[in-house]
């Protein structure tokens, strides 16, 4: 990827903008990075630049630091994840989980996927999730000593549970969300 | 022009997808990068015309034609092994390799964000059955920044918003829209007298919502800033109709007259047309509001000199700016005045 700045060197620098909440990439290489950092706190000096140059990191992570970890699949470090806002590879989510779902429960203010499965048409593949997203339900519930409800979702989770013995889409949890 | 139609232009949803067991673009060896592009196509194969567009085999026109058109982005440009695969309707276009492996889009004119979505998951389901996408069951679609996790969905409107702008009314929104996990930005470099009164406004959370709950927070957000921008037009045209007639006027008298015209020019003049085409307002008739719409896209740049068929082979370096807004102004001149006039 080329410099957005020079457009003649590669980018090494991929760090994400905030402005009006609206996040957007920019790529820099060396050179031009150094250059933006200078203009970055000269504008900073003379204030006035809402966020404009707030760090992706900041955004992210409030501070918090790296554990020095490395993923094993792409050889990206939690440290580059930081700094930059980018992983590696699909792997890196699980290499630097700790980071990665700080940074994640800052960005989405949730954990967990309640969206599309892959080939999620395929009845029993939608059926267990949802399963899944019940249980997990069921054990936020009893978290919080809601028992009522808890039995609530374990009452709707043998109903599906049923339905994929019997092979018959049945309704029940088809609400959950 | 009916009344919602005059403030949505199009509509747009985009899902990120990542292909299992290989390092997201920014880290992908370059005979892997090449192999993706190959692979969505073939897979589209049998669901229409789709053409496989190369960065590195395109001509810089063409890919800044698809750039006028929203069908790509800046960055698409810039990456390594990067492609685009387009239909020929150009309502689907799918990028590759740009921050992530996949990101495929349907945009549809007018307010339309479930049926754009509903064509995207068809397509999202063809591209699965033979790609395997990073997929885990707690965070979803994996990709590459963590702001794009779960769903991997953006669900945008394009919004024409010319009263909010001039009123100043369009700041408090821009906050309370942000306070509802969206987000807004100019569409034509924001803030600039260009910027054609344009916005697009998109969700932000991705994660821990699900496809059809993204739509319909977007859709009530567009559906209450189309009733803030219709309320502060008749409220523009009370306190200052006057103006608003002049500006329009004049307007419309400089795009059907101009012998040469710059983007910029056209663009900031081009928003008073559109507005004096609302029905509310009535200033200009318009016989057919789609052709007024694409003329937006037809008068950039890339695309002026691309419909003048005066870039040879895709080299557009022998037509200097001075010669390129003459073309501009011809074409928007005759395209104005074969589909409207003044009221
Ligand atoms: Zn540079
Ligand atoms: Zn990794």
């Amino acid at each position: 990827m080329l410099c957005d700045e020079c457009k003649k060197n590669e980018a090494v620098f991929h760090t994400k903008l905030i402005k009006n909440g609206i996040v957007r990439t920019r790529h820099l290489c060396e050179e031009c990075s150094k250059k933006y950092r200078e203009e970055e706190s000269l504008l900073k000096s003379f204030g006035g630049v809402d966020e404009l140059f707030s760090s992706f990191a900041g955004l992210m992570f409030g501070g918090g630091g790296s554990q020095r970890r490395i993923c094993p699949k792409c050889g990206t470090t939690d440290d580059e994840f930081i700094r930059t806002g980018y992983v590696g590879c699909p792997d890196c989510y699980r290499a630097f989980e700790k980071v990665a779902t700080q940074a994640i429960g800052r960005i989405q203010n949730d954990l967990r996927h309640v969206g599309k499965i892959p080939n999620g048409k395929d009845p029993k593949t939608e059926i267990t999730a949802k399963i899944q997203r019940l249980r997990a339900k069921q054990q936020e519930a009893s978290d919080a000593e809601d028992y009522e409800a808890a039995q609530n979702y374990l009452n709707q989770i043998n109903e599906l549970k049923k339905s994929l013995e019997t092979g018959k889409n049945s309704n029940g949890g088809k609400k959950d969300e | 022009m009916n009344n919602e139609n005059s403030v949505v232009i199009s509509s747009r949803v985009r899902l990120a997808r990542n292909v299992a067991g290989l390092p997201f673009p920014h880290k992908l060896r370059r005979e892997h990068g090449a192999m993706i592009a190959k692979q969505v196509y073939d897979a589209l194969a049998k669901s229409g015309t789709y053409n496989l567009n190369r960065v590195s085999a395109s001509n810089e026109l063409d890919l800044d034609v698809l750039k006028e058109k929203h069908l790509i982005s800046e960055d698409l440009l810039r990456a390594e092994n990067g492609a685009a695969i387009i239909n020929d309707a150009e309502t689907v276009s799918i990028m590759i390799n740009e921050e992530d492996h996949i990101r495929e889009q349907c945009i549809l004119r007018g307010f339309r964000l479930d049926e754009a979505y509903r064509e995207i998951d068809k397509i999202d389901d063809v591209i699965g059955e033979k790609v395997k996408y990073a997929f885990d069951p707690k965070l979803g679609y994996l990709t590459c920044c963590p702001t794009n996790i779960g769903t991997g969905m953006r669900a945008s409107v394009m919004m024409f918003l010319p009263a909010l702008s001039l009123t100043n009314g369009i700041e408090s929104y821009v906050n309370a829209v942000s306070r509802l996990n969206m987000t807004v930005r100019g569409v034509y470099g924001e803030g600039s007298k260009a910027d054609g009164f344009i916005y697009q406004v998109s969700n932000c959370k991705t994660l821990g919502i699900s496809e059809e709950e993204i739509i319909s927070s977007v859709d009530n957000c567009i559906n209450s800033l189309v009733e803030a921008e219709l309320a502060a037009r008749d409220k523009l045209f009370r306190s200052d109709g006057a103006a608003i007639r002049d500006r329009v006027g004049r307007a419309w008298g400089i795009l059907t007259n101009a012998y040469s015209l710059s983007t910029d020019e056209f663009m900031s003049l081009m928003a008073y047309v559109k507005l004096g085409a609302y029905d509310g307002y009535g200033l200009i008739k318009i016989t057919d509001p789609d052709r007024l719409e694409k003329l937006v896209t037809e008068a950039q740049p890339a695309n002026i000199v691309n419909i003048s068929g005066k870039a040879l082979d895709g080299d557009a370096s022998g037509i200097s700016p001075a010669r390129r807004d003459i073309m501009r102004a011809s074409y928007v001149s005759k395209t104005l005045k074969s589909i409207g006039s003044r009221a």
